[in-house]
């Protein structure tokens, strides 16, 4: 990773790495059609089972706009069940979304530390089964901090501040004078909570990439190293991240504004096309997700490389002979070195 | 109590003949009832929440029998303890908070009577704690004095009360927060004496109300000055003065300009209760509801009640003074507690006749009294709302509409709530929505986020639900660690803005109404069957049973009634009941009698199985249609002979042979329409009547037509809100391809996003 191989730098590091990531449309494509299978796994039996029920039952057009009560009154129980059903195979495959989170760290990773040229999916599928042990572990701690997190804000540090400063017992904010106090409490709390989030999300981006920079394993101190570098530089590690997410959220709201337009406009008269345009103005925004992810990736591959020292290691010590001569491997990477 | 009847007048004897005729307990008083006036003299120590008083009742015996006692209730003193009636039924819990401090009690120290002028006898060494409905030693909420002398039919008494009592923290509808103060059921409060039953004098049990005799009464109370403008009360405020550093403010309910003057039932306003709210932090408005204003947006329902109740009635209503008392933060409110409320005395006295009184008012408890909120009481009625609501929310649109409506049903018709309490909350119920849904339209759904209602409401379920899938979620991770045998990890908490993101409400949430008029029909069906609709309150299996039966059962019921003895009928049973028992105190059988007589109907039956039994009904309909195949094979002509058919090319195809079939389940039997439509237009409308419902189960219709049966409707008009399952009542031959992926796309969007943040998660 010699400093001379960088490409000039040209425009922020935001824009840059959104354009690293675009370019890799089968890796976004791959990350955006992950979620769509598992998702398609629970809506197809909602679908049939909504079929089945209102077969025959319902005038045309009249379940289009919204559900009426006595529809869902009356299905409770058939949809019911299958909501239950549903929030028990989501959690399942919940996870299963995580680990593939975690495989696609690692191939976003891959691509982007090597700037691939081309072959980007199969470096990109290497990468991931390479780092993946690696980032699960970064995975777990992440569970970890989020739970401390939720513990210092829900929990009973929140509740004792809440009891010091007005009296509430056990976190009850009916004893303030005013609802406003009580929502301005709430929001402080959901807003640092949020904050903390996505600070979380940056710390693991970072560690992830700590950890494939240097090609370590120990996810616990590369971790601390990560935090280290937020508290030592956050502006330059936190910048590009949040420039990111503000893009994200800006196409997101917008298209999401479209498409709740779309939806509250369906009723009786309605068409394949509106049921269409809905499916896809959510795709997009599914996909513009996907592209930030691989974006994040980016700006912290060259962030991490502008801040991250390089572990100096001697290049030879895990090849056969020495400097002149033939360089066979002996480790299980397909790289191996070939002599000048 | 049980005491022998000494005698009976003929109104008595013709509600007891009617009720024996319909069943269910009648009212056992005269055709004019007790009456009770109060004079009370009240004096608030803030900082100790201490409330003395005295009161001077006179009670007027019109029973018809001599009674030698008195019976009072003494309402805080269920919250004096955890071993109360009350707090026992409730398992120690009011709506739902553990009460461990801040108790209230109620203290009697001295009560004298007489039955003259300036005679005053001391009635206190008889007083004793009363348990009539458990025999419980610690509930002190019922007490008793035996009198010198009886009272007799025809006579009055006077009752000198003295009390000390102390405000508990507002957690049922009474008590303090901060400097709020809703202070009701606050006095030693006279019971209803009925004829052959004795004191009606109940517990105050945790799922009751309360019952008590018409009168008037004229309150004092002096209280901080700091509540200068901000006291309010039953009736009218007739003063409001400083003196000697304390607040001094009287109220007379009913106020000076109706009392005494017969309304529209012949009969002078009077109230059964007073109570009174004050906040240094109210905001106050005062605007009068105009008749004339409300007759010009519906045209059309003054129209409908006329035709129901005939042209020549005089369907105006008086003008009405109207104060809104709001809590700052909810002043942009103001204007919809005004339009709710407007709503309520229009409707409700178009249908049942006119508000009597010339004030109402209407009271936002302050944050962090919740309990205070959404219950009635004679002029004046507690609400609720909250931030960020929009009318159609219907908050606080559709408690307000509901409390000001029980200034009809229970303020003007005087149920008994202890037994009855379905008279009051299942009336009203039934008629708020009603309202809600003429006014406000359907109600729109929402999701809250950091207490933000965000548009829309979910179709699937969130990841999770049992031990395994919550741990799975990362909702709730329990690790048993050696050193940390319980350590409970959330990582994935509830938390308004992080939820908001994952959950992109905007691609998958949906729009949902709901017509309050079917809200009610889902709370009847969630316990259809446990308790009969008429059962005292303390005798139903549970508080869901309660509240099931005393308000949507009850809506539910009414609501079918209307559609079978249709709406014009209906108005006139039951305004005829609402102005019949105006200030009186009817029991169930007097409803019955009193409907039927207005409605000109005889539906003995119908409230002998929907307000007596627990049965239940679900009518369906099915159908099979094929067309009958060309003519084939050999037919026998008239002469005799076996002639083969000749099979033309373009012979016509056979009619179509259409199946209908109606079915009955449960024990209900209520007539029902059925329309029949045809792909040619043609619609074909009959009925299944009770009669056949009653000889078997199921009724099947045979047709052959040329054209197909395009759609079979049972119940077209949506009339019968008891049915259990509407899904079967219509069948179609056309099906809805499109809906399932219109459906299908949201349950896909939101899971879709649930996967891709636990994506985001991973990496």
């Amino acid at each position: 990773m010699a400093e001379f191989d960088d490409p000039p730098r040209r425009g922020p590091i935001f824009l840059r790495a959104l354009r690293s990531a675009l370019a890799r449309v089968p890796l976004w494509l791959l990350c955006w059609i992950l979620s769509l299978l598992l998702a398609l796994a629970l809506a197809a039996p909602f679908g049939e089972k909504f079929a089945r029920a209102t077969e025959h039952r319902y005038a045309a057009g009249t379940l289009l706009g919204s559900l009426p009560e006595t529809f869902r009154f009356d299905q409770r129980h058939e949809l019911g069940d299958l909501e239950g059903r549903n929030g028990s195979v989501a959690a399942f495959l919940g996870v299963l979304a995580f680990l593939g989170g975690i495989f696609a760290a690692g191939g976003w990773l891959q691509v982007f530390l090597e700037r691939t040229e081309g072959h980007s999916l199969r470096r990109f599928l290497w990468g991931g089964a390479r780092y993946f042990w690696r980032f699960l572990r970064v995975g777990a701690l992440t569970i970890l901090i989020l739970s401390l997190v939720t513990w210092l804000l829900y929990g009973w540090p929140w509740k004792a501040a809440l009891r010091f400063l007005f009296r509430a017992q056990d976190g009850d904010l009916e004893v303030l004078h005013s609802e406003w106090s009580a929502v301005s409490i709430g929001w402080i709390q959901a807003g640092v909570h949020a904050l903390f989030f996505a600070l979380v999300f940056a710390w693991g981006d970072y560690t992830r990439t700590r950890l494939a920079l240097n090609d370590t394993r120990s996810a616990l101190w590369a971790g601390i190293q990560s935090w280290v570098l937020l508290l030592r530089h956050p502006l330059r590690t936190l910048r590009p991240l949040a420039l990111i997410f503000a893009l994200e959220l800006a196409l997101v709201s917008l298209l999401g504004t479209a498409s709740w337009s779309v939806n509250v406009g369906l009723g009786p008269e309605s068409s394949w096309r509106g049921v269409a345009l809905l499916f896809l103005l959510g795709q997009a925004a599914l996909l513009w997700q996907a592209i930030s992810r691989g974006a994040r990736y980016a700006a912290a591959v060259q962030v991490s490389r502008a801040l991250v020292a390089p572990i100096v290691r001697d290049p030879w010590a895990a090849r056969v002979g020495g400097p002149g001569g033939p360089q066979y491997p002996i480790d299980d990477t397909e790289e191996y070195g070939v002599s000048i | 109590m049980r005491r022998r009847l000494s005698w009976e007048p003929a109104a008595l004897l013709l509600a007891q003949g009617l009720a024996f005729l319909s069943g269910g307990t009648t009212s056992a008083q005269a055709a004019q009832p007790n009456r009770a006036d109060y004079r009370i003299e009240a004096k608030l120590d803030a900082p100790e929440k201490r409330l003395a008083g005295e009161l001077w009742l006179t009670w007027t015996n019109r029973s018809g029998e001599s009674v030698p006692d008195l019976w009072f209730h003494l309402y805080w003193n269920a919250f004096s303890n955890n071993r109360s009636t009350h707090l026992f039924e409730s398992d120690g819990k009011l709506r739902g908070v553990e009460v461990e401090d801040e108790w209230g009690w109620s203290q009697v120290e001295a009560i004298e009577v007489s039955f003259a002028e300036g005679e005053w006898l001391d009635v206190f060494p008889s007083f004793q704690y009363r348990r009539p409905d458990d025999g419980r030693e610690d509930d002190r909420t019922v007490f008793s004095v035996d009198l010198p002398r009886p009272v007799p039919s025809g006579a009055s008494i006077q009752v000198h009360v003295r009390w000390d009592s102390k405000l508990p923290r507002v957690r049922r509808r009474t008590g303090y927060k901060d400097n709020f103060l809703l202070v009701a059921q606050w006095f030693p409060k006279l019971g209803v004496y009925e004829a052959g039953r004795g004191w009606n004098c109940h517990q105050f049990h945790a799922h009751t109300e309360f019952f008590s005799d018409y009168g008037t009464y004229d309150v004092t109370l002096d209280l901080p000055p700091k509540y200068e403008g901000k006291v309010w009360g039953s009736g009218v405020k007739v003063n409001d003065e400083q003196a000697g550093g304390r607040l001094r403010v009287t109220f007379a309910a009913p106020g000076s300009r109706v009392r005494g003057r017969p309304d529209l039932s012949g009969r002078e306003p009077l109230v059964h209760d007073f109570t009174w709210t004050g906040d240094p932090d109210f905001v106050v408005k005062t605007r009068t509801f105009r008749f004339a204003e409300w007759a010009e947006r519906f045209p059309a329902e003054i129209e409908r009640a006329h035709a129901a109740l005939g042209a020549d009635v005089d369907l105006t209503l008086r003008d009405v003074d109207v104060t809104v008392l709001v809590h700052p933060e909810r002043d942009s409110q103001i204007d919809r507690h005004f339009e709710a409320t407007y709503a309520a005395l229009f409707f409700y006295g178009l249908w049942f006749g006119d508000y009597p009184y010339q004030h109402v008012t209407v009271v936002d408890p302050a944050w962090g009294a919740p309990a205070a909120g959404g219950m009635e009481y004679p002029t004046l009625f507690t609400c609720g709302t909250r931030l960020f609501t929009t009318p159609d929310m219907h908050q606080p649109e559709s408690v307000t509409v509901h409390e000001c409506g029980h200034q009809f049903w229970y303020g003007l018709v005087g149920n008994n709530e202890f037994e009855a309490a379905w008279l009051d909350e299942g009336f009203n119920s039934f008629t708020d929505a009603e309202v809600l849904w003429r006014v406000f339209g359907p109600r729109r759904s929402s999701t809250d986020f950091a207490r933000i209602p965000v548009d829309g409401v979910r179709v699937g379920s969130a990841p999770g639900g049992g031990p395994v899938a919550n741990a799975l979620a990362g909702k709730h991770i329990t690790l048993p660690l050696p050193l940390f045998p319980d350590l409970e990890l959330e990582p994935v908490a509830e938390s308004g803005f992080v939820d908001l993101w994952r959950e992109q409400p905007r691609f998958c949430f949906v729009r949902e109404w709901t017509d309050p008029r079917w809200a009610d029909r889902a709370g009847y069906l969630e316990d259809p069957d446990t308790d009969p609709i008429e059962n005292p309150g303390w005798l139903y299996a549970d508080g869901k049973s309660y509240g099931t039966n005393s308000y949507a059962r009850t809506a539910v019921a009414l609501r079918t009634l209307q559609g079978i003895v249709g709406s014009d009928a209906f108005l006139r049973g039951m305004r005829h009941y609402a102005v019949t028992w105006r200030y009186r105190h009817p029991y169930p059988a007097d409803f019955y009698a009193a409907f039927q007589q207005g409605a000109g109907v005889d539906v003995g039956w119908y409230f002998r199985e929907l307000f007596q039994g627990t049965g239940t009904g679900d009518w369906s309909v099915a159908v099979e249609q094929e067309r009958r195949p060309r003519p084939q094979g050999y037919f026998q002509s008239e002469g005799g002979e076996f002639l083969e058919h000749s099979q033309e090319k373009d012979a016509p195809e056979g009619p179509w042979k259409i199946t209908v079939d109606l079915r009955r389940s449960g024990e209900l039997r209520l007539p029902m329409p059925l329309e029949l439509t045809y792909e040619d237009g043609s619609v074909e409308e009959l009925l299944w009547t009770r009669e056949e419902q009653g000889e078997r189960t199921w009724k099947r219709l045979e047709r052959e037509r040329e054209t197909k049966l395009a759609s079979a409707v049972l119940d077209p008009a949506r009339a019968v809100y008891v049915d259990a399952d509407l899904s079967n009542n219509r069948w179609y031959e056309a099906k809805d391809p499109l809906a399932p992926w219109r459906w299908s796309e949201r349950v896909l969007a939101q899971y879709q996003r649930y996967f891709h943040w636990f994506a985001g998660l991973g990496g």
